[in-house]
């Protein structure tokens, strides 16, 4: 099975919808028109290779300065 | 990599079938697909785990009895691709490429999750670019069909190209079917490489692309589509993170936040200020008279010092006990986690790096913690640009000093008073971000980012307690050391005569070496309409803290009016008259002007200490230059222009 000439795939959509501002898969998923277990995958890909970041969310303590953080230590136990 | 252009990666040539008793067949996928749950079905656990020579990666063997012959099965570590982006990856690459053993495996068993088709499968696109005998061991098919999505392993063989035997080897189900399917693959010859179109091999990405398409196309033919049900999470964020509504929306919420912060503390807060006023004050004086202290300056000290200022600054508890839970509140049902996407937007917007939000929120919070969090940034000049806007961010302690302005002189709208302070606060950050790209970072870049947003939950009252108890404590434990100190030092410097001749202790306050340090530097804060020794003091003791700007008013106050109340009202009353008499009757504009000049100032020393750690020494000066230039200059337009329009 082949998916014939590829010139702007799966991974290019992504990565330019997530350079246009969407930073969630749903939204990726809708302006790409991807199924949105391929998008998830593209965005894991992306991810790994560098050229997107996942930060933790924001309201959480970030991994390098959360020993002072009340969530996190509420969440910790 | 392209595992077609992998040498060595066919022992076989293609259409020769396998001639050998004892073959190595490996098993590989991603982490956490039951990839050794398999392993331990099919061998029963007899395996022998070690480092693979010359690397530090672990690799699981043991001979597994195929119908007339014996293998070695390899339990290679987890990977998501043969790209060699981790030591795990760069041996798994190895070892099915040949390139670490006499031969290639003859046979890759790729154990993919079905509940996450789409990732499993980039292993299967690499591996058949080659002529190379694979068997899909599908997994987890429970676990897809609770969500809806139906696997049809005919189909996908189909697609594939290769046998497909569905499993589930923490019930060893489907392990028959699977030894069968290997050993078949093993008698058979490899099949044909899947057609690339040519050109693809230019580039990762193009190669990525051209996989990712292929999977597209895979999965549509034997999953169809995925079906769309949008959650009531879904159908929330639509709104809250649109890119007009989501600004408004989070604007309002953060506005209801402080309307009820503001209405229901301060009458508890009153309340408390009575009881430091009343019995606290009262006991203290008669405990000290009746150890003969009655008359001397350790009366001064502990009731128009500790009780006047650390009791003031313990007055607002409530307050703050308040507006964290709500915080909490949200937090805990995940709407926070929205603010970043609304955030960074605003971000974007003026050129910033994106990632700058995590910081920046943090720094609502806590300037301290979110000058570490800039480490989460990957270039210096992310790093620097972000640690001098964080002190722009209002911090929980500001809020106390807001409250007791807002409702000394806007009272019937103190809530939206400061509200509009942590307006202020992000257009400063916008506006001083830009100002810094359009100067001295004009080469800065964004970096595209992705977040996973968590479901909105039911707030639990346990987390929310545990986390307003986790963030009042630290309240207090600034109150109880910083603030002390700040008090203690504040007392020592109205203790000390500068002239009257009074001895020390009992110097009336605008004798004091502290009136007249403040004195001579109320001179620069007359053009912003507080050019009085009493406020220009509390803000230079604020460099401490920022609760300490309310200690040092309490205790100027009480030192200089000792038969007068602590209580919240008779400070404002104080600060009013303060700011009537020094602002030329513009009192309100120089509020305004004292507000946001205490917004824009070095936060406390602590934020000093935490950026002199991670920006350095130039930076941290060239920060405190900014943060007061900013500070005083808008200080100056706010009363200027509030004098005009009154």
């Amino acid at each position: 099975m082949s998916a014939g000439p590829v010139r702007t795939g799966p991974v290019r959509l992504v990565l330019a919808a997530v350079r246009d501002g969407a930073h969630v898969p749903d939204d990726i998923a809708r302006r790409t028109g991807l199924r949105p277990d391929v998008v998830g995958a593209a965005v894991d890909h992306l991810v790994r290779t560098g050229l997107v970041d996942r930060p933790a969310p924001a309201a959480g303590c970030p991994a390098t300065a959360c020993g002072s953080c009340a969530i996190g230590c509420a969440r910790r136990g | 990599m392209s595992v077609g252009a992998a040498p060595a990666c066919h022992g076989d040539a293609p259409g020769a079938p396998l001639d050998r008793t004892l073959a190595d067949v490996a098993l590989i996928g991603a982490p956490n697909v039951g990839k050794s749950t398999l392993f331990n079905a099919l061998t029963g656990g007899r395996r022998s785990v070690g480092n693979w020579p010359g690397t530090t990666v672990e690799v699981g063997r043991a001979a597994w009895s195929l119908p007339g012959r014996s293998v070695t099965l390899l339990d290679l570590p987890g990977a998501y691709s043969l790209d060699a982006r981790s030591p795990d990856e760069r041996l798994t690459r190895e070892l099915v490429a040949g390139e670490l053993a006499a031969a290639p495996p003859a046979v890759v068993v790729v154990v993919a999750d079905a509940a996450n088709l789409a990732r499993s499968l980039y292993l299967v696109a690499q591996l058949r670019e080659a002529s190379r005998r694979v068997v899909v061991a599908l997994s987890m098919l429970d676990v897809a069909h609770r969500r809806g999505v139906t696997v049809r392993p005919p189909a996908l063989a189909a697609a594939l190209g290769v046998p497909v035997v569905a499993l589930d080897p923490r019930r060893r189900a489907g392990l028959a079917p699977l030894i069968e399917a290997v050993a078949a693959a093993l008698a058979a010859a490899p099949p044909a490489a899947r057609a690339v179109p040519p050109g693809m091999g230019e580039d990762e990405l193009s190669r990525a692309d051209e996989r990712f398409a292929w999977i597209d196309a895979t999965l549509t033919t034997a999953t169809g589509a995925v079906p769309v049900r949008p959650t009531a999470t879904d159908r929330v964020d639509r709104w809250v993170t649109a890119p007009l509504a989501g600004p408004l929306i989070f604007l309002a919420v953060m506005w209801a936040v402080f309307q009820l912060t503001t209405t229901v503390a301060v009458p508890i807060q009153g309340a408390l200020g009575s009881l430091f006023d009343g019995p606290v004050t009262t006991g203290a004086e008669r405990v000290l008279t009746a150890v003969g202290l009655g008359g001397s300056w350790v009366r001064g000290f502990v009731v128009d010092g500790l009780i006047a200022g650390v009791g003031m600054v313990l007055t607002f508890v409530p307050l703050m006990i308040i507006m964290f839970a709500l915080l909490a509140l949200l937090e805990d049902s995940g709407y926070l986690a929205r603010g970043a996407v609304v955030a960074d937007r605003l971000l974007r917007a003026v050129g910033l790096p994106g990632k700058a939000f995590l910081p920046l929120v943090v720094g609502f919070g806590c300037n301290v913690p979110a000058i570490s969090a800039t480490r989460v940034l990957p270039g210096a000049r992310h790093r620097i640009m972000t640690a001098l806007l964080v002190p722009f961010t209002s911090c929980s302690a500001r809020l106390t000093v807001y409250v007791l302005v807002a409702a000394t002189f806007f009272p019937a709208h103190a809530g939206s008073v400061v509200f509009a302070m942590y307006v202020t606060s992000i257009l400063l950050i916008l506006l001083v971000g830009l100002a810094l790209r359009r100067t001295l970072w004009r080469t800065v870049g964004t970096e595209p980012f992705v977040l996973d947003l968590p479901a909105y939950q039911r707030p639990t009252l346990r987390l929310t307690a545990s986390v307003t108890w986790a963030r009042v404590k630290g309240f207090l434990q600034t109150a109880g050391g910083m603030i002390v100190g700040a008090v203690t030092l504040v007392w020592l410097l109205q203790a000390i005569p500068l002239r009257g001749g009074a001895a020390f202790g009992h110097v009336a306050p605008e004798d004091s070496l502290f009136a007249a340090v403040a004195r001579a530097l109320a001179v620069l804060f007359a053009p912003l309409g507080f050019g009085d020794w009493h406020t220009t003091g509390a803000l230079v003791v604020g460099f401490v803290a920022k609760e300490a700007v309310i200690s040092s008013w309490a205790q100027t106050y009480a030192a200089a009016d000792p038969t007068g109340g602590h209580a919240p009202a008779d400070l404002q009353h104080h600060v009013h008259a303060a700011f009537a008499a020094s602002a030329g009757g513009a009192t309100a504009a120089a509020a305004c002007a004292f507000l946001v000049f205490l917004l824009a100032y070095t936060p406390c020393v602590a934020t000093v200490a935490a950026q002199l750690r991670e920006i350095g020494a130039r930076w941290t000066a060239f920060g405190i230059g900014l943060q007061l230039t900013v500070a005083w200059t808008l200080g100056v337009a706010v009363f200027h222009v509030g004098r005009w329009l009154a």
